[in-house]
């Protein structure tokens, strides 16, 4: 009878290997899962941003918007950018519905013709405002839009961190993965690594100046992000953050985006 | 035992009673509460906004806060939830402003509270870190009337302690844009009238909008004015807006001048005639005059609802032919002629319907009026008199999301004194990301306009093919090009071509190309009088 239970015993550990690689999965999602519920509840939110853009060469350009954006609960986040600079631009109002799994309702209103078009957004790999950051980088965070794995412990400045890969479930995504260092503590994004379609390193992404708002919600104040293929490289700086304001999903409707200024 | 589990089902029935009336009832506060979040989960619909919960939520539960600071939402708390007609009891208005006042006193704290450490009884708080300042003699919000505006305040703070959370008047935002153009038109030749083949136009806009603080209400002034070297009648002064605009609950009003963009497709813009056009600015036909209206907007989940009344009538401004891209004769606008016998003053009515379904955008339209459009007759003295007539028109568009295409539909029903017919644009547009191995944007667009009223038809688009191509680069200087080509289908011989780019100089300075050729042998047809004004515009703009 004992022999029988070891027999078991050493039977059940060939079937670790596999058994690990399923946690690693598992893992990954948990992690993930709680980075997402550690964000939610903060209801909507006002901004102001500064994106800074720089060649290879080093020469600067600057880009700035204010940016709405509301919480939607068993959906996608709702946002509303208002472009204020360059000033040829001034005054373009972006609107974003986005969803988990399906392709993401996209407007922009052109005040000089008084017009709101919408937008195909099957694909979002083309760039944000000629910046570093792809249109599906400033997109809300959701667990059904990437498969995770667990890939380990890492140090990250004083920090530790989880190091998560993400594959893009989207096949029009413009990564084949992205490898995220997440910190243990709060679980906040440190860093990032994104991988182009034929798996080479396209970007790395840095998280700075992490502030607490409402006692619950880290924001970061500042995104580097580096395009390792070009040179360029683009810093998103965050100048002001107002959480729940009062909007609600009628701001954010269709029809009330040429009311925005 | 029979007895024993009629007693347990009755007592579970009985729990699960106490359940269902907690759940409608009385809240209580556990590590993960905050007040948002539970005025979220008891918020009884969209007419009730979230000021007016948190307020009577705060209101009606004074032992729940430690010294009824909104702040600190004490730990174990069990919150009774008031109804909607107490949340209602205060008016939105008011329950914003003290959620404005409350919230600017949370300002400072916010990066203070991370230093300090966090009190054992306050758990995660309503509006913010909890206010590292204690907050002198509080009133008891449950013994004070429903006002507060009035009731709220507390006193300030003394400077000493910070000098940020003094109350701070809520106050609105008004924001100021100007451009200036300067334009450089080349002509290919002297054209019909022996005019010039050079041009310059110089233009000035400005918007000017004003928002109140509680959002209600909006200001908007857009002046803009235009000075034509050569013609005179190309010269304007124009609001192009001037309106109040009250924004309700679920419904806006507005009142003043407004210009308004109806429509989804690229080569014409069939259902779009709220707004007079103003050729003068150029043949494409996008720029408009401002148009004097009261409008009546209800939107909610049914759909978007526009009611308009338009009061006042302007007519179509049209370049002399020394000022070349014109009608053969000039148009003598004391000719005018209207088939109303009220005139400019004719009371216009349209009325707008837009819904959206998934991928699909509807919109539905109606037009009574004086035709924006008027026909021109030539008179005994070589000139043309322009008749406007009444005009009544059913509108539909249509937008279909699918992937990277864009399928778009717009058709008019259209009566209008000799004209009774069917007219209709429809087509796609599909747009690649990164082509050629770079981040460059190509679409690609094909429609096709079709008028029932065949040659007969007083614009361009009958029987016509469009075809045009947009690319955008993408890169620091926005460059972006558009080519297009109008093909008559009936007329082999009569097509337009146009080529639009721009890009930025500097932050403050874009320069757009615009040119335009014209073919047609047909002296029937609306292109035949422009097959000499082939031009290229330069346009320098400079935004401040």
């Amino acid at each position: 009878m004992l022999k029988k239970l070891l027999s078991v015993f050493w039977l059940s550990l060939l079937f670790i290997p596999a058994a690990a690689e399923e946690t690693d999965l598992e893992r990954g999602l948990a992690i993930a899962t709680e980075q997402k519920n550690r964000d939610r509840g903060w209801g909507d939110s006002e901004s102001n941003m500064l994106m800074v853009l720089r060649t290879a060469q080093g020469r600067e350009s600057v880009r700035r918007m204010r940016t709405l954006a509301l919480e939607v609960e068993g959906d996608g986040d709702k946002s509303l950018t208002i472009f204020d600079e360059p000033l040829d631009v001034r005054g373009s109002a972006f609107l974003t519905h986005s969803h988990p799994t399906v392709e993401d309702d996209q407007w922009l209103y052109l005040p000089s013709v008084r017009r709101t078009r919408r937008i195909a957004s099957r694909n979002k790999s083309g760039p944000f405002m000629a910046s570093e950051f792809a249109y599906e980088d400033m997109t809300s965070f959701e667990l059904e839009k990437f498969r995770f794995r667990y890939l380990g412990d890492e140090k990250c400045g004083e920090l530790t961190c989880f190091v998560l890969e993400q594959i893009p479930v989207d096949t029009f995504s413009g990564y084949s993965k992205i490898i995220a260092w997440i910190d243990q503590e709060h679980y906040r994004v440190q860093r990032a690594e994104y991988f182009d379609r034929k798996d080479a390193l396209l970007k790395t992404l840095t998280v700075e100046d992490y502030r607490l708002y409402l006692d619950q919600y880290w924001r970061p104040h500042k995104l580097t992000m580096h395009n390792q293929q070009t040179g360029k490289s683009t810093d998103l700086i965050l100048e002001s953050i107002n959480f729940r304001t009062g909007r609600t999903a009628a701001d954010f409707d269709v029809a009330a985006l040429e009311r925005a200024r | 035992m029979a007895c024993s589990i009629g007693r347990i089902t009755l007592l579970v029935l009985s729990l699960l009673q106490c359940a269902a009336v907690e759940a409608t009832t009385e809240r209580s506060v556990d590590a993960n509460t905050t007040l948002w979040r539970l005025g979220q989960a008891v918020r009884p619909d969209q007419q009730v906004t979230m000021p007016q919960v948190i307020y009577a939520l705060w209101q009606h539960n004074p032992a729940a806060f430690r010294d009824q600071n909104l702040h600190y939402l004490l730990k174990g708390a069990r919150l009774k939830v008031p109804s909607r007609e107490q949340m209602l009891a205060t008016p939105a208005e008011q329950a914003h402003l003290w959620y404005y006042g409350e919230l600017a006193k949370q300002q400072l704290p916010t990066r203070l509270a991370t230093a300090q450490p966090a009190k054992p009884e306050a758990v995660a708080t309503a509006l913010g870190p909890e206010a590292a300042v204690a907050v002198p003699q509080p009133i008891r919000p449950a013994a004070q009337p429903a006002k507060p505006v009035a009731t709220a305040p507390r006193p300030a703070p003394s400077p000493a302690v910070t000098p940020a959370q003094a109350p701070q008047v809520a106050s609105g935002t008004s924001r100021l844009q100007q451009e200036l153009g300067f334009e450089q038109r080349f002509f290919a030749s002297r054209g019909l009238a022996a005019a010039e083949r050079s041009q310059q136009l110089l233009s000035y806009r400005a918007l000017w909008s004003y928002e109140a603080a509680n959002r209600r209400h909006q200001l908007d002034l857009a002046p803009y004015l235009r000075w034509h070297q050569s013609d005179s009648d190309s010269n304007l002064v124009d609001l192009q807006q001037a309106y109040w605009r009250y924004i309700g609950a679920g419904w806006e009003f507005k009142a003043g001048i407004d210009t308004l963009f109806w429509g989804v497709t690229e080569s014409q813009h069939l259902v779009d005639v709220l707004n007079q056009s103003d050729l003068a600015a150029g043949v494409e036909l996008e720029a408009k005059l401002g148009q004097p209206m009261l409008q009546l907007r209800r939107s909610g989940n049914a759909g978007t609802l526009d009611l308009f009344v338009l009061p006042y009538f302007r007519e179509r401004l049209f370049p002399s032919p020394q000022g070349r891209l014109s009608p053969p004769l000039p148009v003598n606008h004391d000719l005018a002629w209207y088939e109303s016998s009220s005139g400019k003053h004719n009371l216009d009515f349209a009325l707008r319907y837009s819904q959206r379904f998934a991928g699909l955008d509807l919109g539905l339209s109606f037009f009574s009026g004086n035709n924006r459009e008027p026909v021109l007759v030539p008179t005994a003295n070589a000139e043309l008199q322009p008749r406007y007539y009444q005009m009544e028109q059913y509108g539909l568009d249509l937008l279909w999301v699918q992937g990277d295409w864009l399928w778009k539909l717009e058709s008019i029903y259209r009566r209008s004194g000799p004209f009774d017919y069917v007219a209709a644009t429809g087509g796609f547009e599909y747009t690649r990301v990164g082509v050629f191995g770079q981040s460059w944007d190509l679409g690609w667009i094909a429609e096709y306009q079709y008028d029932s009223r065949g040659k007969a038809a007083t614009l361009p688009g009958q029987n016509d093919l469009f075809f045009g191509w947009r690319l955008a680069l993408n890169d620091i200087a926005g460059t972006e090009f558009l080519f297009g080509v109008l093909q008559d289908l009936d007329q082999r011989q009569s097509r337009s071509i146009k080529l639009e780019g721009a890009l930025r100089l500097t932050d403050s300075l874009r320069l757009s190309l615009n040119g335009w050729l014209f073919q047609s042998n047909n002296p029937q047809d609306a292109l035949f009088w422009l097959r000499r004004d082939d031009y290229l515009a330069l346009q320098l703009t400079y935004f401040f």
